[in-house]
Formats: structure tokens, sequence, C-alpha cells
């Protein structure tokens, strides 16, 4: 690799405001940043001469703070509009400056011309004026959130930063020192508007009342949360597993987090909390709108009666299955007595089944009615109520499923260590590996006679195991579609998307250059520097979804061999379900 | 000779093209590109004479530079020629003949309506995403943006600021038959006050082109004259005979 050679260091960068295109003449006041050869013009001084030094002086020496000075940068000249020049300085500038510019308005773009002690290399050619709407800039969250994170030692940034974070940097830093109070009699232009994103979007001074209402009522349910008698296990193990305990403590954290968070933070904390605050008002808007469309009518009754029927369906088909194994299923011909052992077991539980059943039916509508009128509180709400009528609903299905997953695990469990017995080996405890032992004659021919009876009736036990397996998961994967919406609504950068569709100049993150070119003839021969405009332009949308804000990791729990491995042992899974939730560890 | 014409590589800084070209839009006298007989400066507008465009057809792809009248920004843009729309057209003409001469559209004239619709749709969607030309911006001390132009008109544009830029080179992937040269971005982290940058991503441009490597040599001379100091960098003769 050849050696790193140096970028070209001395190029003149002026970052103008696209306002100052339309000021009148004055003085340009901004930030230099000697090391990276920058200048960020920030306000301009309306002045017609410089007779006013001594309160220009004043002015400036009010906007120093120990790391940071703004200074008389430049001269701005504006002779297209009529207007007097008032004496102006128009060819023979005498700043009493070490070094400084002149920008002239032709027709289109600027020109510049260079005055004092510059370095000898740099002529007219080699500066850059670089144009932006300053405004825009300052209404960004994201590149004004980079500004704010800048850190600075003794006037110098630690990194060396990209130029448009210094230049929302210059604007921060100028609109900070711009609040000191000094009042001179000198007309000014900033070019943003003061203070503008200080201003709270949507946590104002009128709504405080209100925040200090739910803060104290938050206080009041974490205080009672944390006490002794809630953090029993027992406790915690019974409201951990219903999914709509744990939907409420979410969306709870999610609102304390967002209340305390202090106001004048950093903006890009402000539009996670927005997210966070507008995405909770439209998943009560949502659940609003379903309740509102399951309570028109009689949706409820009929509902509920659908589901009672399908209820009664599925135990109607499960009986045939049952009585389908008992006899040769799909060819295969099956141990006749554990076959028949284990179908009546099933029947006798779909039995117990039908009976809850019958209990259930008069509840039914009206529990539909109370999960719609939960609506109130949200949507995901409603969804995670479902998702625990579908568990109620199912419990025989992962009954069964457990059956048939703890004796086909037993028998698994027993096979393989018969099998090491049948080879000579024996799994050792103490070091978790498989080492070779010596057997009697008669524990050899013991251990061979109950491998040849378990591994005969395996078939039996793993075709009931099978079947049970994908009942579980067909209901598993219905659990987990309401969960992942559950999921969905909750991550959706509600706030954001929204002003990518109504306010994009706000979410902008990257800038995009465009080299302006003159459209009048230049003389060959006269020197001339480059312009080029930058535009701001909005986050694209996938990066949008890629940010996460909670540190919720979606990661799957599972990946597929495991899963598939899981399955083929016998071990109780429970994909889609956050591990916490999970209230026994697999075996 | 015009397809091993090539820069010398004798430049020195004072070489610029805007103080002699002769306003009839001749060949350039001899400062840039000796030898090169078949470059043409065709960029002398009579109303704006504040950049020279210089465009070259080699291989399949149609290089145009933009010189902005500074040795601080130039313009690389690759143009791919290979999406000839009259042939296009007079394909689709010889279809529609075809057909209308088997009374196609006799048949089914609802299935026809739809599926006419579907390619219809299919080739819009085809034509949004199809690339027609790269652009490379380059700007010293401020830094490089990468633009490229849909069939539709849509362009997207992506900025690296210098901070970030280590360097543009041109690298070598080697498969089983064949050796692509491609044009690249070398990006860095910003360093601190006294490390040394390391070297964390490239970025590989003109994916959709594949301009040669020829090309690809004229767009990286262009390049390290603008963003480096010129004067160390093109005394040895570049001696590149591939091709």
């Amino acid at each position: 690799m050849t050696s790193h050679q140096e970028m070209k260091a001395d190029v003149l960068k002026i970052f103008l405001p696209v306002q100052c295109l339309h000021e009148r003449s004055g003085l340009l006041v901004g930030l230099e940043h000697r090391k990276q050869t920058t200048v960020c013009v920030t306000a301009l001084v309306k002045t017609s001469t410089y007779k006013d030094k001594g309160s220009i002086d004043k002015w400036l020496s009010c906007k120093t703070s120990a790391e940071h000075r703004i200074t008389v940068v430049g001269v701005w000249e504006n002779v297209i509009s009529k207007q007097k020049t008032n004496g102006y300085m128009l060819h023979k500038p005498q700043l009493p400056l070490e070094r400084w510019f002149c920008l002239r308005k032709t027709r289109d773009i600027p020109q510049c011309v260079l005055h004092g002690a510059w370095p000898t290399a740099m002529t007219t050619e080699d500066v850059v004026i670089i144009l932006y709407d300053a405004r825009m800039l300052f209404e960004s969250y994201y590149l004004m959130g980079r500004a704010m994170d800048v850190q600075v030692q003794s006037g110098v940034a630690i990194k060396p930063l990209t130029d448009i974070t210094l230049v929302a940097y210059s604007l921060l830093i100028y609109n900070k020192l711009a609040k000191s109070t000094c009042h001179f009699d000198i007309p000014v232009a900033d070019f943003v508007h003061k203070y503008k994103w200080h201003r709270s979007r949507f946590l104002d001074g009128a709504h405080s009342q209100l925040i200090h209402v739910l803060l104290w009522m938050i206080s009041v349910i974490s205080w009672v949360s944390s006490s002794r008698l809630l953090q029993n296990r027992v406790v915690q193990v019974l409201t951990g597993t219903p999914a709509v305990t744990s939907q409420i403590a979410t969306t709870f954290t999610d609102i304390t987090k967002v209340l305390q968070s202090p106001r004048q933070s950093h903006p890009i904390q402000r539009l996670k909390c927005a997210d966070v605050l507008w995405g909770h008002f439209l998943d009560v808007c949502l659940g609003l709108l379903l309740m509102l469309l399951l309570l028109h009518g009689d949706t409820t009754d009929r509902l509920s009666a659908a589901m009672m029927t399908w209820a009664d369906n599925v135990v109607f088909e499960l009986q045939r299955l049952l009585h389908w194994m008992m006899g040769v299923p799909a060819g295969l011909k099956l141990n006749t007595q554990l076959d028949q052992f284990l179908c009546k077991f099933f029947l006798y539980h779909i039995y117990l089944w039908t009976g809850y059943l019958h209990l259930l039916r008069p509840v039914m509508s009206r529990t539909l009615w109370y999960i719609s009128v939960s609506g109130c509180l949200g949507l995901s709400l409603q969804l995670c109520l479902m998702q625990d009528l579908l568990s109620m609903m199912t419990l025989h299905i992962y009954c069964f499923y457990v059956y048939a997953a703890r004796l086909y695990h037993l028998q698994m469990l027993a096979l393989s260590s018969l099998w090491r017995l049948f080879r000579g080996k024996k799994w050792n405890v103490l070091r978790k590996r498989v080492d070779s032992a010596s057997y009697d004659v008669d524990q050899l021919f013991l251990g061979t006679l109950l491998f040849t009876i378990l591994l005969f009736l395996l078939p039996t036990t793993a075709l009931y195991y099978a079947v049970f397996v994908v009942l579980r998961l067909v209901v598993l994967a219905l659990q987990g579609t309401l969960c992942k919406l559950v999921t969905v609504i909750h991550s959706l950068p509600v706030y954001r998307l929204g002003l990518q569709l109504l306010c994009p100049a706000a979410i902008t993150d990257t800038v995009k250059m465009e080299v302006l070119r003159s459209s009048q003839e230049v003389e060959r021969g006269t020197p001339h520097c480059l312009c080029i405009s930058m535009k701001f332009v909005p986050a694209s949308l996938t990066s949008l979804f890629n940010e996460k804000w909670n540190g919720v990791d979606s990661a799957a729990t599972y990946t597929w061999s495991s899963f598939c491995s899981s399955l083929l042992r016998g071990q109780l899974v429970y994909p889609w379900i956050k591990p916490e939730r999970r209230w026994q560890t697999s075996s | 000779m015009t397809d091993h014409a090539m820069f010398n590589g004798a430049l020195s800084s004072g070489d610029k093209c805007n103080g002699a070209l002769s306003p009839s839009g001749d060949k350039c006298n001899g400062d840039i590109c000796n030898g090169a007989s078949s470059v043409i400066f065709n960029g002398v507008k009579s109303k704006s004479l504040v950049s020279s465009i210089e465009e070259r057809q080699i291989g399949n792809v149609l290089l145009r530079i933009v010189h902005h009248e500074s040795d601080h920004c130039k313009e690389f843009a690759v143009v791919s020629l290979s999406f000839n729309i009259y042939r296009w057209l007079t394909g689709v003409l010889a279809l529609i003949c075809i057909g209308y001469y088997l009374q196609l559209h006799l048949q089914a004239p609802r299935l026809m309506f739809v599926l006419l619709l579907l390619l219809i749709t299919l080739l819009i969607i085809r034509l949004n995403f199809k690339v027609v030309q790269e652009s490379l911006l380059v700007m010293a001390s401020v830094g490089i943006q990468v633009t490229r132009t849909f069939a539709l008109g849509r362009t997207s544009s992506k900025f690296y600021h210098i901070t970030h830029i280590n360097n543009v080179v041109i690298n070598e992937a080697v498969t089983m038959h064949q050796v692509i040269y491609y044009l690249t971005i070398l990006l860095q982290e910003e360093k601190g006050t006294s490390e040394q940058a390391k070297v964390t991503q490239l970025m590989p441009l003109f994916q959709h082109c594949w301009p040669s490597l020829q090309c690809l040599q004229l767009v990286y001379q262009g390049v390290q004259q603008v963003l480096f100091d010129q004067a160390k960098k093109h005394t040895q003769q570049l001696d590149w005979t591939i091709s």
C-alpha cells in the first residue's frame, strides 16, 4: 500500500445561507474554523458604514464564550438592489481585520474576493462558496442532534467534523450566544428564527398540569409494584404468563420513560419520545375503532356463537382423529395395546374438555364484549386479550401436546441411555461426556431386552407426538401472528413517518450537492470561485425502520436448527413467546 | 489509435483548458491530451463559458467529464448505451403485426387486455429501476457525491464527506475466468487527534454501467488530480497497455 497522501487543504470553504442573498449590504458575521479552513456565516449586520465600530465591537464581545468567538468574517455587497450606498466602502475595503473576504452579488451566484493575510497559495480560485438554506437546517432534528453531540476541547473539535455538522454546530453556538442579553442598536439579520426549535411541539406548558398528575400516578403505581408483597416469585409467574399483564407492564414502562425524560434534551431523544407517545395514541384510536365495529349491532353474540361452533368442530375432529389412529393410520401398523391405551386416555381427556366448554358457553358473549370495550386502552391490549382467549380455548391441545411430548421425551431418553449400554458406553455426568464402561452379563441382558421393547414401541408414541406437535404448532402460529402484530404496533415510528409525509424538512439526514453555473458570460481570465448549492435530503424509509428504540431485540429466540432438534428430542418448545414469559425452562 | 489513446500523464499544476480553447470547439491545443485524437471538446456553448464538457465513447459506455472551470471540482458521468430504444420499438411493432396477423386480438379480449396491462406495469417497474447514468461529482476538500439516474428520470444520490474518504482506487476482482476492474472509494472512520485512520469500508462505484479499465483510468486520474496535491502525483509514466 502506498503511503497515505494528504488531501488538499488549501481550499477555503464559505458556508453562506441562501437568505443572505436577498439582504442589503452589510457585514458578515460568523465562526471561523481555522483548522478545517471553513468559515460559517451565521448573521448579517446591516450597517451602512463601519463608523459604528465601537458598538459593533461591543456587540461582538457579548457573543464570546470561553471556547468560541463570533467575529466579523467579511463583507456582503448587494449593489443590484437599488439603494443608497451611503458612503459604503465598495471599492476600498478597509476593515481592520487580519483577513476577510468580500462577497459580491451578481445576477445569480455570488463572487468572492479575498483580502488580507490569507495563506499565499490561496487565490480567489481556491474559494468554494456553499449555499444552503439555514432555516431547513435548523428545523432538522437529526442534523441539529448531531451538532449537539459535538465535543469540543479548547475551541477545537476532538474529531474532524463533517461540514454539515460543522455548520449546524456554528448555528447552534451562535444561537446560544445570541441569547445573552445585550441590547445594542444594531440591525442584525439572523438567518434563523431564534429559539425556534427549542419550542416543544408536543409537550407545551399548557399540558404541564396533566403531566404532573400522570407522574404522580406513575410514582404511586411503581411504589406499589415494588413492594415486597408483589415481588414474590409466584406472583411474578402468575402475572407474567398471560399476554395482557406483560403488555400492560410494557406500556407502563414506556410511558414512564417518556414522561420522566427531561424536556430540553437531545432532539433525537425527543423525536423518539414523540414516536412513543403518538404510537400509543394511534393504538388507542385503532382500539376504539375496533370497539365501535364490534359493538355495532350484535356482532359479539354472533362472533361468540361462531367461536363455540368452531370449538365444537375441533373437538369432533379430534375425536375422529383419535379413532383413526386406533385403526391403521396411513398404513402404519402400530402396537395395538399401547395404541388403545393412549387413545382411550386422550378420549377421556376430550370428554373432560367438552364439559369445560359447556361451562364456558354462556360466558363467551360477555367476554367478547369486555374485550371490545377494552379497546379504550389500545388495540394492542385487545390483541393480547384475544391471544389469551385463544390460549384458553386451545388449552386441551396444549395439554395433549405436553402429555405426548413428555412421553416421547422419556422414551427417547431411555432409548439413548440403553443404546449406549448396548454399545458398552456410559454417560459421565461429572465430565459431561460419554465414557466406556463394563457391564455384567445380566445388566446387558436386561438392558438389551428393554431397549428392544422401547424401540418397537417408539413408532406409536412418535406418531401421537407428531400429530399433537403439528396441532400445537398451528395454534402457536396463530398466537405468533397476534404477538407479531402487537410488536409491530409498538415499534412503529409513527411520528417520524408522519413527519416524512407532512414535513420532510424535519428529518433530513444527508445532503445533495449541485454545482451552480453562472448563466452569464464570464470574461475569460477573470478568476472566479466555485459555487455549490447544498440541499437537504430526508432520511429514507428503510433507515427509519432499522432503528430500534427500546433495545428490544426482536431476534428470534430459536434458530431453525435448534427448533428442529428440540422437536426431535421431545423437548417443549415455546417459539414466539418472549423468554421471560416462559415459566418453565425446557427440560 | 482511438482505443489506445491515453493521457500521457505529464500534467502539471498550471494546465487547464479554459484559457486555451478556441471558440469553434476544436480539439485542445495539446496541453492535456497529447496524441488523443479522438477527444472532442464540445463544451463551448455560446452562453456559458464556465464549464467545459468532454465526451468520449469507450466500449459500450459514454464517459462525460465536466470540468467546472476549477481545479477543485470535476464531474464524471458514465452513460450506458446498451439500451437502444429504436430496436425495442421495432421489435414491439413486429410482434404486434404478427399478433394482428394471427388474429390474437379476437381470441379472448378481456384476457388480452389484462395481460397487456400487466406487461405495461411490469415495464414501468423495470424502467423505474434501470440505471441509465452514473455520475461522480468530486469536490476538493468537500467530498464526493455519487448519483444514479434511472430511465424514468428519477435520481438517487449519496454524499461522502472528505473526512470519511481515505482514497479512491481501482480495485481488481479475480473470478475463475476474468478479472473485473472497478473503481472504489475507501472509507475511513473519522480519526482522532493523533491516530492514523483505518480503512473500514469499500464503496464500489459504477456498479451498473461497468466501464472498462481504460475509462476507469481516466476517471481515476481526474479524481486524484482534484482531491490530492497533483504536483507529486503524475510524475511517473502511466504505462497501462491493456487492450
